[in-house]
């Protein structure tokens, strides 16, 4: 484990302005908005912005404040932040981003974590960034054996025989798979999604709402979820296009950005542009986004070849924060994947609620395993 | 130079990845090979030549006839030979110990002669190669010699190749997989390559590094390479491929934009730039 700090060289900053200022632009329907995918106004601002007024180096400094650091686990690198809670009661809690954010998710809340509590409790923060994605080496694994990495880190490299663990999106599966593979180490999570119906499921056995949320999650798939197919399915089909174009991969990303968190219409009701560039950029300076696609692949696969952990359901106590633009799963559901003993519905944030409300996500988090 | 290629069939090919015949010669001193995790058995048909062979560490040393590379922890520096006409026979990962049951512990060093090893049965082998005239004679006489063993495989030769064709996966998985404990899935891989997982994945990774500068040789983005293949930073790439190599990455982009018969040699270093 060393000292890490990210110092991208310039020569890639030259490239990726020259890459911005030659962009061909596709043609446009006319009033699509956002019903076509990315809206054409919308991106074209953002890569004004980005252009003209975003500056790399200051959020390059502003994320290396916090301490970070990389190790080797198994013969796979892992870049993660590690900041220790100033309490005097100090609880380790590793948080798990997923796709198409990073370990940058989860920025906004580390202060209101690691400073100390009215009664003094506060956490260890252990941020790392999954394989495949960012300054982690680009191996792309499944959640289950991106769990037995993380479980290493915690208890073997930072040397914590037990913590919580919390996260969303990919980061839920990552969570989960610890819940599952080492329910000794770990002693409750929190969820913001809890996963989803996948077909494997006995219908007969769901309750009326459990059955309308499968519905709604296979409509879903029909209607918005052609990114997870194609990335479960062929991934390095899409790969070479967002690695060469900027403009490209800010399309691909900003989507899901705009579909998934909670807004009336303008991301930036959620999200400042410099927030949303930044995710971005960690993914165009790092050249990982093949690597982040084909993590979906590679659960693809385990999933047909005797499943994933992460399906299984958690016994571990776990507190669940359901935001109003996350897909609405009923309580059932929750309690079938999971020894549910919280769980909240909150009044506003989408898929993202770390980036989008982190003084919420971080109340939930602290309130529910304070109790613990 | 003239270079031909063979791969060999199954079941061979579970042990030999291939036979290469190169002749003539280039116009520099010294040339490389760099390590693969395998061992390599090359046969010099130019019965006059002496050839001199640069361990990265320890002396030099002067082969005839035929010799085998040894485990090659780190690359081998060759005496460029300008009336050498040489097949080299490439194992697979594990694959010499796979096939003849040679323990690879005694070929540590480099340049063993290979009738040390194999014993008399080899200088007929190599007699009929001098006699041959054809690259596809020579490589059935070779083959023959090899199917001589048994290639009935065991779990170990399983196990083997699963996890040296899985090497960029997690060592905890890898030794899940294969059913055995740890202590004893590395005593399987040292007897087989000589090597720990740990070190095979090392030199997995080196090839990974250069095969992207021998993808793009007009612009390397250093950056990338180092968080895509798990380096800590720039110091750590240039260490880890100093060591497998004796060049520092950017010295090794040269030696391949020097000649364009690297193309047809990927594993060797033809032009070795000076320090």
């Amino acid at each position: 484990m060393k000292p890490f700090k990210i110092n991208v060289p310039q020569e890639v900053l030259n490239d990726l302005s020259i890459r911005l200022k030659q962009t061909r632009w596709t043609d446009e329907p006319e009033n699509g908005g956002w019903d076509y995918g990315t809206n054409p106004g919308y991106l074209r601002e953002l890569v004004r912005y980005w252009q003209t007024e975003y500056d790399w180096r200051t959020h390059e400094a502003a994320i290396n404040q916090f301490p970070q650091f990389k190790a080797e686990i198994d013969g796979v690198t892992i870049h993660f932040i590690h900041i220790k809670g100033q309490g005097r009661n100090s609880a380790p809690l590793i948080l798990n981003h997923g796709w198409p954010d990073s370990f940058y998710r989860f920025i906004k809340i580390i202060p209101m974590l690691t400073e100390p509590s009215d009664n003094g409790r506060s956490y260890d923060l252990v941020i790392p960034s999954i394989p495949g994605f960012g300054f982690s080496q680009q191996t792309a694994l499944n959640s289950d054996k991106t769990a037995i990495l993380f479980n290493k880190l915690m208890t073997e490299v930072l040397g914590y025989p037990t913590y919580f663990a919390a996260g969303g999106d990919m980061g839920t599966l990552i969570v989960k798979s610890l819940a599952v593979q080492f329910p000794a180490n770990v002693k409750a999570i929190h969820l913001t999604d809890v996963g989803y119906p996948n077909g494997s499921e006995d219908w007969s056995t769901m309750t009326p709402a459990e059955q309308a949320f499968g519905q709604q999650v296979q409509h879903w798939f029909f209607t918005e979820g052609a990114f997870n197919m194609i990335q479960s399915t062929k991934p390095q089909t899409l790969g070479y296009a967002l690695n060469d174009s900027p403009v490209g991969l800010a399309s691909w990303i900003i989507e899901k950005f705009h579909a998934w968190s909670d807004h009336n219409g303008n991301p930036g009701d959620c999200f400042t542009m410099d927030e949303l560039i930044t995710n971005i950029m960690i993914y165009w300076v790092s050249q990982s986004i093949n690597s982040t696609i084909r993590t979906y692949a590679e659960n693809a696969r385990a999933g047909f070849m005797g499943g994933l952990q992460s399906s299984q359901r958690v016994s571990v106590p776990t507190g669940v924060s359901l935001f109003p633009k996350e897909a609405q799963f009923p309580k059932e559901w929750a309690e079938r994947m999971a020894n549910v003993v919280s769980f909240r519905i909150m009044e506003k944030g989408g898929h993202f609620a770390a980036m989008e409300q982190p003084e919420v996500y971080a109340r939930e988090l602290t309130s529910y395993f304070e109790k613990i | 130079m003239q270079i031909q290629h063979h791969l060999p069939k199954f079941p061979l090919s579970n042990f030999i990845e291939h036979i290469v015949y190169v002749s003539g010669s280039l116009p520099v001193a010294y040339i490389k090979e760099l390590p693969q995790g395998g061992i390599n058995l090359v046969i010099e048909l130019n019965e006059n030549t002496v050839n001199t062979v640069y361990p990265e560490a320890g002396n030099k040393k002067v082969v005839k006839n035929a010799w085998i590379t040894g485990m090659q922890k780190q690359a081998i520096m060759y005496k460029n030979n300008p009336h050498s006409s040489i097949i080299s026979i490439r194992f697979t990962v594990g694959g010499f110990f796979s096939l003849t049951k040679i323990p690879v512990n005694i070929l540590d060093q480099v340049g063993i002669e290979a009738e040390e090893v194999f014993g008399s049965s080899f200088t007929r082998l190599y007699e009929q190669l001098l006699n041959a005239a054809a690259f596809s004679d020579r490589v059935t006489f070779i083959e023959n010699y090899f199917l001589q063993y048994s290639v009935v495989e065991n779990m170990g030769d399983h196990i083997v190749r699963f996890i040296n064709q899985h090497i960029d996966q997690p060592i905890d998985w890898l030794i899940q997989k294969s059913g055995y404990s740890q202590k004893h899935v590395i005593h399987l891989l040292k007897t087989y390559t000589g090597f720990s997982p740990k070190y095979l994945q090392r030199i997995h990774r080196l090839h990974q590094v250069v095969a992207e500068i021998q993808k793009q040789k007009d612009y390397i983005d250093w950056f990338a390479i180092i968080h895509r293949y798990g380096y800590f930073d720039q110091a750590h790439l240039i260490k880890d491929f100093s060591h497998f190599t004796g060049l520092k990455p950017t010295d090794y982009l040269k030696s391949q934009l020097a000649l364009d018969e690297n193309k047809l040699v990927p594993e060797m270093i033809l032009q070795i730039p000076d320090k």
